[in-house]
């Protein structure tokens, strides 16, 4: 049985400047579901990202969340400034402030234990965050998106500084969120293979042809768009 | 030798005269140094600057206006003794060009950074401009109170009346302590505004609500303490502070302390030395920066050699 969604959209066209990118996208994302949006370079994912987290406007359409919903998001670039002093614990503190809570007196610190703990970067608790490389930024982010225990978990190219291991590392977390805390996710990503067996669901984009391919992973993956795009066979396989 | 008539003590035993104007020093160091490490971190050094000089456009436009309008009314009405004086009016007049600038800046910001600075610039140049072009139109006795007003404050001389360092109190220890009460919300913004615009953190009010606590100390610090000590507060202890401390609440806390120590030591050493009490304040949070320099340079090094010996965490 399906639970309701915690995210849906209404014939939503994404763009800038008030121009369309993508043709209408109509999505709903429920818990437990891990969303996966697809597409070459420039081809729109991170534009329908930020729109669905309400960073930017919809050109039309309507996104619509759950009331009082928790969200939380990784953007794709590190956007904490070097001026800024921070451990990776004082980061994903950070990530604590939801609403108006900031004005609350915060007690205890063992969700952001947690949180390091989950994304495997424990041993950077201490260390300062600039003085990092990207792929352990990637990870202390993961924790600080998560240490929130948020419904809905927004990734922009989450894994794009990661090696192998640590991707799959990445994917095992949001599957344990995923489980454990009914967390919905959407995620962008450039690593099709991975990303198309780990994902539950795609929203595949293509600016240039003016497609967008939604629903189950498998059903997207079987799109002719898709597969064009990527020089694949015209059967997935088995 | 020190003088003793120059010593600590005997400046201490002088509080009755000087104790409003240090203290002033004190709470208006320790408020805009807390202040200063959100303009620091978010790049907006010229900020206070622009603000300060703003209020002296404010000055300017407010005296040409006071004797345009009031002065002549009141003579009119042969009741020249019962006019207002000009203070009052300068004073809300630089204070709304502040909060107006500040304002659009709110607006400006919203859009992007690289406009904020722009518009930053060019309140700066207009503000100057416009203070040294209509500074012609002013009368000849209210320049002496101009230079007073923009650079002394009103504590020229090492001596503040009690109710103006309750002016002082009365701005700054609330917006210290809102700063305090919300400091997450403020470090949130600092730290990623976009993560926390996400997360439903009122990116917006944050914003809002820094700039016009800054603004309203700014304007009210000014008046009573000058130009000078103001950007100098507003900057020069936080930028001690974020360069040796490992976060920003640590930060926050040392701003405070080095801000508060620049009021209260730049005081006493104009005291000391016979020297101006808002150049020799300014004088002392710079050499607070370059104490924290020291600090860093050699910390820094051995951070990077106690990284270098550790195992890697992945």
């Amino acid at each position: 049985m399906s639970a309701d969604p915690v995210l849906t959209t209404d014939r939503l066209v994404v763009g800038r400047s008030r121009q369309p990118l993508l043709p209408a996208v109509d999505v709903a994302v429920r818990p437990g579901e891990l969303w996966a949006v697809l597409g070459r370079n420039g081809s729109g994912k991170s534009t329908l990202l930020r729109t669905l987290a309400r960073v930017l406007r919809p050109v039309s359409g309507t996104v619509e969340r759950r009331r009082g919903l928790r969200v939380s998001w990784v953007g794709q670039r590190t956007a904490i400034d070097t001026t800024v002093p921070a451990r990776c614990r004082d980061v994903v503190r950070s990530g604590l402030s939801t609403g108006w809570r900031f004005a609350v007196p915060l007690l205890g610190s063992s969700a952001v234990d947690e949180a390091l703990a989950l994304a495997d970067a424990t041993a950077l608790a201490n260390a300062r965050f600039h003085e990092l490389s990207e792929g352990q930024k990637q990870r202390v982010l993961l924790a600080t998106a998560i240490v929130s225990d948020p419904e809905l978990l927004l990734l922009d190219e989450p894994a794009s500084a990661m090696d192998a291991a640590s991707e799959r590392h990445l994917f095992d977390v949001l599957d344990r969120v995923r489980a454990d805390r009914r967390t919905a996710v959407v995620l962008v990503s450039h690593h099709v293979d991975l990303t198309v067996a780990r994902a539950t669901h795609g929203i595949f984009v293509d600016a240039d042809a003016a497609v967008v391919a939604t629903g189950p992973i498998d059903v997207v993956a079987a799109a002719p768009a898709f597969r064009h795009r990527y020089a694949l066979p015209d059967e997935p396989c088995a | 030798m020190t003088d003793p008539a120059n010593s600590l003590s005997a400046f201490l035993e002088l509080w009755e005269f000087f104790g409003s104007a240090t203290l002033a020093g004190v709470i208006a160091g320790a408020t805009l140094g807390a202040l200063g490490v959100w303009v620091v971190s978010r790049r907006m050094v010229f900020f206070t600057a622009t603000l300060a000089q703003t209020s002296g456009l404010g000055i300017v436009v407010a005296l040409i206006a006071w004797h345009a309008w009031f002065a002549v009314e009141a003579a009119h009405l042969h009741e020249l003794h019962a006019a207002p004086g000009p203070e009052k009016t300068v004073f809300t007049a630089a204070a709304a060009f502040v909060v107006a600038l500040a304002t659009s800046l709110v607006l400006v910001g919203r859009a992007d950074a690289a406009r904020r600075d722009a518009w930053l610039g060019w309140g700066w140049i207009a503000a100057t401009a416009g203070t040294l072009g209509l500074g012609g139109l002013v009368s000849q006795e209210d320049i002496p109170n101009i230079t007073t007003w923009m650079f002394s404050g009103r504590g020229d001389g090492g001596i503040l009346a009690p109710e103006d360092l309750r002016h002082v109190i009365r701005t700054c220890v609330p917006i210290g302590l809102l700063h305090l009460w919300w400091f997450r919300g403020f470090a949130a913004t600092t730290m990623d505004a976009e993560s926390a615009r996400v997360r439903g953190v009122p990116v917006g009010v944050l914003n809002g609500a820094l700039v016009v606590s800054l603004a309203a100390a700014v304007s009210l610090c000014t008046w009573e303490l000058g130009v000078l000590p103001v950007f100098a507060y507003s900057t020069l202890p936080a930028i001690a502070a974020l360069r040796v401390s490992s976060n920003l609440w640590r930060a926050f806390l040392l701003a405070m302390a080095i801000g508060a120590a620049s009021g209260f030591f730049g005081f006493y050493l104009a005291f000391r030395w016979n020297l101006s009490v808002g150049a020799t304040q300014a004088m002392t949070a710079a050499a607070f920066v370059l104490v924290a320099e020291a600090i860093a340079l050699p910390l820094g090094w051995w951070r990077a050699r106690q990284r270098a010996a550790r195992p890697s965490a992945g």
